[in-house]
């Protein structure tokens, strides 16, 4: 009788044990430090010195007074290490410009040629 | 508004490139003005070609993309600014970057002068400038911030955003190329920059929620993020409603919530000539001179006028919005669906003429401020035809082609053809006008202690709770100027019956539930002490000491009842609301546990043997037991499952397993007021052995 009782009281306890084993593994928080959490550093994150380029391409040396009544070209500047046009397909930079409207919108509001400022809404 | 105007208009906001470099056939177009070959003339109407009309790209230069408008954070956008005014756009990221110093303007006619700053570069000519990867988030702010206080009600400020008061910076929730995690906009130089899914913005649908939402941080962990533990909300709240919702329950800062384009309104200090037709009203649908504000405060110095968001479903989810009302003159085609406008520079012109001499476009007279609040608003049937006539005149005298067209007034979903005749026009659940944009909330996040739950279920479902309860604008005026409203449960799309029982079971049902408690408590307390002194007392137990019990179980009620009116004790020495809510699945457990217990004792006591259904039926308590039992049991499987199928079973099964409670309770109360009132008096211990 006893035996039969400590067996089923170690059985018991063993479930109990084993439930809240599993509630606890569900409700721990769980951090993955995976590559996503830690940047990879790579050699071309840092610019280095640069020229500064006109429209045309040419450098403009300000010290030297080369080209230096010329306004700096970003895209021909940034462009010569970034991918320009890539960079410029950004919404931020097209504002709209080659989307349609969505249907409700042009169905609503004549007006709109396109979903962004650029031939926009307002 | 052509490229050109785009530029000088719109380009002090947008980064360049884009259409702000190139035209509709992807050529540059200064590159195409310089051509010889183009026909194209500086200045001239170039065969009213949106791109070229009247553009002098050819001396102004085009503006491209300015890469350390974003990326360099002592970048000028005054600087800036003054070029594109001057309509120097080739200068412009020169003098934004502090580089030179410019004068001239193409504009005026003048030579344009670089002057570089010799000191930024060194020996061999280079440039070395503080430039970052990640844009801080005041530069995101140059261009974000006052549209997001107009639409949103957006502060973007530590003191109301534990976000932006733990440090985050905009690109952290909205990042873009290699560190982004979206696939759509990851990549070297990709500049997609990562995006949420704004009702009232279309731009690049495709890349809807490619920003980092709350889950990648607060269940994922990422910047060490709190990890959100809702283990004490059921779960059919996170699968309805959004987390900004509860976490987003005020707005600091007015937002526009009535955008009424038909009126002249006599705000001061509104910068530009154009928005005098702009009549904006805050969420409290009082005038509101935004414009004004914004002239004579800035975006920095905004006054605070906190408010409560409106919600409403998008997408299968609640979220916490601003539903733009809208009214104006439109004009409607024969034969076409959907609306044109007129240009806003004639209604303008109209109404100036209105003003100058009250014998032009006089209709317009008939426009009063019915409201008293110092703005003409057009709300009565002969203001819409006043206001339809005098712009039919107006257009016709200036020779706008009205052959089949008609001048209509839009108020909201409504298409007035005249004061008395309207269409009524389709609007998707989430909108106030199929003209006014929706803005969900998403900035500004209050920290957890001050979300909307942390007082218990109560602060929703209760009647003092404005989530389902709160007056909502549903239209901006009615014959006398006033707004129209319904309660916020109707745009929710729920029926009033399904809110009230939600209303009763927290407001009346779970305190009720808990009062029983108490006298359960109580009642138990009466028994074991008049138990144990049977047991551990004198041999001979007198009626003194029965009353000694009772004296105990009646302090502690009494003590309780004091605590009702002492809020302040009674959840310092209970546990308060909140516990015993987020509580819900241990209490009703307990309860059931016990219920079980006190049924099978009664049962025993009654009847040792014999039918179990007879047994129960025969005693009122026992039914009382069972009944709740059963149905708290079904009732709690339903909501731990909630089946989608299902949903208003699912909503009544709330309601159904605190009734089964309160049943049990009150089964289990009578059980131990049986026993109490059975036990024998007097009891003398010496008897019993």
């Amino acid at each position: 009788m006893i035996t039969k009782k400590v067996v089923g009281l170690t059985v018991l306890s063993a479930l109990l044990i084993l439930w809240s084993l599993c509630i606890s593994a569900t409700q721990t928080p769980s951090v993955s430090w995976s590559k996503e959490t830690i940047k990879k550093t790579s050699v071309e994150g840092v610019c280095p010195p640069f020229f500064l380029y006109d429209e045309t391409g040419n450098i403009i040396d300000p010290v030297k007074e080369i080209n230096s009544d010329k306004p700096y070209s970003p895209k021909q500047t940034c462009g010569k290490c970034h991918d320009y046009n890539k960079t410029t397909e950004g919404f931020h930079f097209q504002q709209g410009r080659g989307e349609k409207p969505n249907p409700l919108t042009a169905e609503r509001c004549l007006w709109v040629t396109s979903p962004g400022n650029y031939g926009g809404n307002w | 508004m052509t490229s050109y105007d785009f530029v000088v208009q719109c380009g002090s906001c947008h980064p360049g490139g884009g259409p702000l470099e190139f035209d509709r056939d992807g050529r540059r177009y200064d590159s195409v003005m310089t051509d010889a070959n183009s026909g194209m003339v500086s200045g001239g109407e170039n065969s009213l070609d949106g791109d070229y009309y009247k553009a002098m790209w050819d001396k102004s230069g085009v503006l491209e993309a300015d890469c350390f408008l974003c990326h360099m954070p002592e970048y000028s956008f005054s600087a800036r600014n003054e070029q594109m005014k001057n309509l120097n756009f080739r200068w412009a990221a020169t003098t934004g970057s502090k580089l030179a110093m410019v004068e001239g303007s193409v504009k005026e006619g003048k030579p344009v002068k670089l002057t570089y700053d010799k000191s930024r570069f060194d020996e061999d000519g280079k440039l070395s400038p503080h430039i970052v990867r990640e844009p801080r988030t005041q530069t995101c702010l140059n261009c974000h911030a006052k549209p997001g206080w107009k639409k949103r009600g957006a502060n973007f400020r530590a003191r109301t955003d534990v976000h932006l008061a733990a440090g985050l910076l905009c690109v952290d929730c909205h990042p873009a190329g290699k560190y982004a995690d979206d696939e759509r906009i990851k990549g070297k130089d990709v500049h997609q920059v990562g995006k949420g899914d704004d009702p009232g913005g279309h731009v690049r649908d495709d890349l809807d929620n490619t920003c980092r939402d709350c889950s990648q941080c607060h269940e994922k962990g990422y910047l060490n993020a709190p990890i959100a533990n809702h283990s004490w909300l059921p779960p059919l709240h996170l699968d309805k409603i959004a987390c900004q919702t509860c976490h987003i329950p005020q707005r600091p800062v007015k937002a526009a919530l009535f955008q009424a384009s038909d009126v002249f309104n006599p705000g001061t200090k509104i910068p530009e000539k154009g928005k005098y037709l702009w009549t904006f009203y805050g969420p409290d649908m009082k005038y509101w001179n935004h414009y004004g504000e914004l002239e004579m405060m800035g975006f920095d110095d905004k006054p605070t006028d906190p408010y409560r968001p409106v919600f409403a479903r998008y997408k299968e989810k609640i979220y916490p919005v601003n539903q733009l009302h809208s009214a104006w003159p439109g004009i409607e085609i024969e034969g076409k669906k959907g609306l044109a406008q007129p240009l806003m520079s004639d209604v303008y012109k109209m109404w100036m003429a209105f003003k100058n001499d009250s014998t032009s476009y006089a209709d317009l007279a008939l426009i009063k401020d019915d409201n008293d609040d110092g703005v003409i608003e057009i709300n009565r049937p002969e203001e819409i035809d006043a206001l339809i006539s005098a712009l039919t005149s107006y257009l016709n005298k200036t020779g706008y082609a009205l052959e089949g067209k008609r001048v209509v007034w839009v108020s909201n979903d409504r298409i007035y053809r005249s004061g008395k005749e309207f269409e009524q026009v389709p609007m998707e659940p989430w909108e106030a006008s199929p003209y006014g944009n929706v803005h969900k909330y998403t900035h500004d996040v209050y920290p957890a202690r001050a979300a909307l739950g942390v007082n218990g279920c109560g602060d929703c479902h209760s009647r003092n709770s404005d989530f389902f309860y709160a007056p909502v604008v549903k239209r901006p005026f009615d014959e006398k100027g006033n707004p129209v409203y319904e309660p916020q449960y109707k745009l929710l799309g729920l029926s009033p019956w399904s809110v009230s029982l939600g209303m009763f079971r927290e407001s009346e049902l779970k305190p009720i539930l808990y009062v029983l408690f108490v006298v359960l408590i109580s009642l138990f307390l009466i028994w074991a002490v008049g138990r144990a002194l049977e047991i551990l007392g004198p041999p001979s137990i007198g009626l003194h000491h029965r009353l000694f019990s009772w004296i105990m179980g009646v302090a502690v009620f009494l003590i309780f009842v004091y605590l009702m009116w002492h809020r302040e004790l009674l959840e310092f020495m209970l546990p308060s609301r909140f516990w015993l809510d987020s509580h819900h699945f241990g209490v009703g457990a307990g309860v059931m546990i016990v219920g079980t217990i006190a049924l099978l004792i009664r049962l025993k006591q009654l009847y040792p043997g014999g039918c179990l259904r007879k047994r129960v039926a025969s005693c009122f308590r026992c039914t009382l037991i069972a009944i709740g039992l059963a149905l708290s049991a079904l009732s709690g499987i339903i909501m731990l499952i909630h089946p989608e199928a299902l949903g208003v079973i699912t909503r009544l099964s709330y309601l159904v397993f605190d009734l089964s409670l309160v049943s049990i309770v009150l089964g289990i109360i009578l059980v131990v007021f049986r026993e109490i009132v059975s036990a024998k008096v007097p009891i003398v211990k010496s008897q019993r052995t």
